[in-house]
């Protein structure tokens, strides 16, 4: 009897959960400032960068309220090796010359295409929530307890020819290992 | 006659069994939070300030949600104080409730060895306290008997708590029952920021405490860890000078894992517990288990579903023969959805239940409860709209229905206004109504002919009128101000019978009001060096009401309470890796009891020896080599103390 009211209050929460649109904030600037943190702690394959002076490109493609705050997040900020970073809002299927590339949350086949788009070139895809379909982000933000945290997908980092510092490894919530 | 008196006099003291606990409460008033996010944090909004930290630390911020345990503390429209992990680590507090005493809008009074006495805006006594909210990582912890809280059945890894939230005024809207003077939140870390070992050790004249813990990954889908502390706590001393005999000591282990499943965030959580008292013979016991899950939404909401299992039990020797035990064993199933609609409205709701099954026997004295054993159901709904208005002014609006199977219906509405005038001031006001439902020692306790049971025994109420300021005075100084007019209906009288006075049985036939301010700044007047006064003033007035009679006393109910504290917290960093933490405290006499004022002194010191080790040297009530701070009869008095700490990272 307890059980079934607990089950209907259950299925009346989810009903309700439909309804509400993204609350920016804390949380939005929190993820935008991650996304060429990243930076710090992935090594493209040799060559990618011809000089330090050589700006990375962060790529978001879409408009949530992370790509919002990117340009403002990025601002004046370098890496911790000196090198400076472009940020480019870029249209869908046009994601070439991309070091980080994030994709605002929108519908599955196009979020899977662009992730087709860029398999093999050297980009880190980034990816708010995990991505539904086969292919997926290297890195998909994940919010546990309270805290923006990450999941990172090796296999996907490895085609790309991506290479992830241990570090950012052990702060990630769940990694995918190499298939 | 007193009733109480009557019980006394079957137990040599008041607390050693749970029946004098129980008889002693029959003499007593009843006592209780919600919100969550450190200052620091308001501040670390700005990217820019974001940019500026490292990876790590952007993976331990916790993110502004719109769900009830996350609203950010910096435009909580409320009276609330955040004791952090580090003034409880630098303050070298050696339990629980001795970390309360940070919070400058708490009355902590220690009782004895094992009790204390804590409330918030006034009616503390060991018995009167019983309108205080406490939670341990969501799990509600008072006793359902007389709705107070056994402190010495609450204890925690002091290292693995992340922060204690404590809300001085009514949080009966979001946190429903109890929440009547003020909630207490402790939130332990979570498991992903305790991983690897710690040891944490004290050596003292007075307490010998060692915790231990050891966190590591789940295989990649999470973190665990497993603690355990052994704690033992030595005699306090009567008025004339003897020992009172009531050193205990405590066992506890348990463990937390959080893992990344069910497609969102799930907690586990428990532990289990032996305390032992030496003299003349008592034990507590008791274990919890609880599992949380929280997702959140893509469209940016929260749901959280969360169930605990409880239980605990007391059994005691009584010196003059005889003894008493109590269990109470406790389920409570909670959901809640939090999402915004648009930019204007943060909508939270929930639903919970509660059942408590409890029995309580007695041979020491005729003091028992009718029935015996019993089930109390209580069940909830609550809903509450924070509504974004122009010129940057937050309403809140909420209401919670709650049905107690003991009292029935009660509806605790309030509205909160708050205006950020400009990003350095903050006001607010609020009115809100809450709910103390009666215990079952207030329905139930009988004693042939001394105490009969009041079936007719009600809720007792309150509508607290609130208003705050909040201001930024400097870059390095904050200021917070609370007044307040709280306004009592219906609380507990000990009610003759016509004509031949006994037995008595309760009634609701007091009411009146409190009010008073909880003040508290801190102030970085270095950049090594930060001071934290707080004050509280509190003035009461009461009465019976036309037709009511009261034979205990009203103060029994009323609890007995300083007209002011003064507190003043210094926090140093010296050369040489070493911290020094002096805090000091002035505390007024006691209304209508004789406990004079007192000023103490706690100083630590510490030395972080290398990057894993830190030494510490403490002393605590240094002023008195004893002194009185609570009003239970007979007056305990504390001693002065010193430990040794070592805490070990490794």
């Amino acid at each position: 009897m307890r059980i079934r009211a607990l089950a209907l209050a259950l299925a009346t929460l989810a009903g309700f959960a439909q309804a509400a649109p993204d609350d920016p904030g804390l949380e939005a600037a929190v993820k935008a400032t991650y996304l060429y943190k990243f930076a710090d702690y992935i090594e493209w394959p040799a060559g990618r960068f011809s000089s330090p002076a050589d700006p990375l490109t962060l790529c978001v493609a879409g408009s949530d309220a992370i790509t919002a705050l990117v340009d403002a997040a990025a601002a004046g900020r370098t890496l911790q090796n000196g090198r400076p970073i472009a940020v480019r809002h870029v249209a869908l299927a046009h994601e070439r010359d991309c070091d980080i590339l994030y994709l605002a949350p929108r519908r599955e086949e196009s979020e899977q295409e662009a992730l087709r788009e860029v398999r093999g070139q050297p980009v880190l895809t980034v990816s708010d929530g995990p991505v539904v379909g086969n292919l997926h982000a290297v890195i998909a933000f994940a919010v546990v307890d309270n805290r923006v945290r990450f999941d990172i997908d090796l296999d996907a980092a490895a085609q790309n020819r991506l290479a992830v510092s241990s570090k950012l490894l052990n702060l990630a919530v769940r990694v995918r290992p190499k298939l | 006659m007193d009733p109480r008196n009557a019980v006394a006099a079957h137990a040599r003291r008041r607390r050693t069994a749970s029946c004098a606990a129980l008889a002693a409460a029959l003499a007593a008033t009843l006592t209780p939070l919600a919100a969550a996010q450190s200052l620091q944090l308001a501040t670390a909004q700005s990217l820019q300030q974001l940019g500026s930290l490292s990876i790590e630390e952007l993976a331990a911020i916790e993110i502004t949600s719109v769900s009830k345990r996350a609203e950010p503390l910096a435009s909580a429209a409320s009276a609330v104080y955040v004791i952090s992990a580090d003034d409880i680590r630098r303050s070298g507090v050696t339990s629980l409730p001795e970390a309360l005493r940070l919070a400058p809008n708490l009355e902590v009074a220690r009782v004895d060895s094992q009790d204390y006495a804590i409330s918030a805006r006034g009616m503390n006594s060991v018995n009167a306290s019983n309108k205080l909210l406490v939670l341990i990582d969501g799990r509600s912890v008072y006793t359902p008997f007389f709705s107070s809280v056994f402190w010495d059945q609450q204890q925690v890894t002091l290292a693995d708590i992340e922060r204690i939230e404590v809300i001085s005024g009514p949080g009966g809207t979001l946190w429903g029952a109890n929440a009547v003077n003020g909630v207490v939140n402790i939130v332990t870390k979570p498991a992903s920021a305790t991983t690897g070992g710690l040891v944490d050790a004290r050596l003292g004249d007075f307490t010998q405490r060692a915790d231990a813990r050891y966190g590591g990954r789940l295989g990649g889908v999470g973190d665990y860890r497993v603690y355990a502390l052994a704690d033992r706590e030595g005699d306090t001393r009567l008025a004339d000078g003897a020992s009172a005999d009531d050193a205990w000591k405590a066992r506890q282990a348990g463990f937390r894992a959080d893992l990344a499943a069910l497609a969102g965030s799930v907690t586990l959580q428990g532990d289990v517990y032996e305390n032992l008292v030496d003299t003349p013979g008592g034990r507590r016991s008791g274990g919890n288990v609880l599992g949380r899950w929280t997702r959140r939404l893509d469209n940016g909401g929260d749901v959280e579903v969360q169930a605990y299992y409880d239980q605990q039990s007391r059994s005691d020797v009584a010196a003059t023969g005889g003894g008493s035990s109590d269990r109470v064993r406790t389920l409570d199933v909670e959901a809640q959805h939090a999402f915004a609609i648009g930019a204007t409205h943060r909508i939270v709701w929930g639903l919970a239940y509660r059942t408590w099954d409890d029995e309580f026997t007695n041979t020491a004295n005729p003091f028992v409860l009718v029935p015996q054993a019993q089930t109390l159901d209580l069940a909830s709904v609550f809903a509450q709209d924070t509504i974004a208005l122009p010129h940057r002014v937050d309403l809140t609006l909420g209401a919670k229905y709650e049905y107690n199977s003991f009292s029935g219906s009660a509806l605790m509405p309030s509205a909160r206004v708050g205006w950020q005038a400009d990003d350095d001031n903050f006001l607010w006001a609020a009115i809100s109504r809450a709910v103390r439902p009666p215990s079952r020692l207030e329905r139930d306790l009988t004693a042939p002919g001394i105490v009969d049971t009041s079936p007719g025994f009600g809720a007792e109420k309150l509508v607290a009128y609130e208003a705050g300021y909040r201001t930024q005075l400097a870059p390095t100084a904050t200021l917070s101000v609370s007044l307040y007019y709280n306004d009592y209906d219906d609380l507990r009288t000990t009610s003759p019978a016509p004509v031949t006075v006994l037995p008595v049985s309760f009634g609701n036939g007091l009411e009146g009001h409190t009010y008073g301010v909880d003040a508290w700044a801190s102030v970085s007047v270095l950049p090594w060096w930060r001071i934290d006064p707080g004050v509280t003033l509190l003035r009461k007035d009461f009465h019976l009401k036309p037709g009511q009679s009261d034979i205990a006393g009203i103060q029994t109910v009323l609890g007995h309470d300083p007209g002011h504290q003064v507190f003043l917290r210094s926090y140093m960093d010296l050369p040489h890796a070493t911290t020094l933490y002096v805090g000091l405290r002035h505390i007024g006499g006691l209304d209508d009891v004789d406990v004079p004022a007192y000023f103490e002194a706690d100083v630590r010191l510490a030395w972080r020896a290398t990057r894993n080790l830190e030494l510490s040297l403490a002393g605590l009530n240094l002023v008195h080599r004893f002194h009185a701070e609570a009003s239970a009869p007979p007056i305990h008095e504390i001693p002065r103390s010193v430990y040794a700490g070592l805490r070990w990272n490794f």
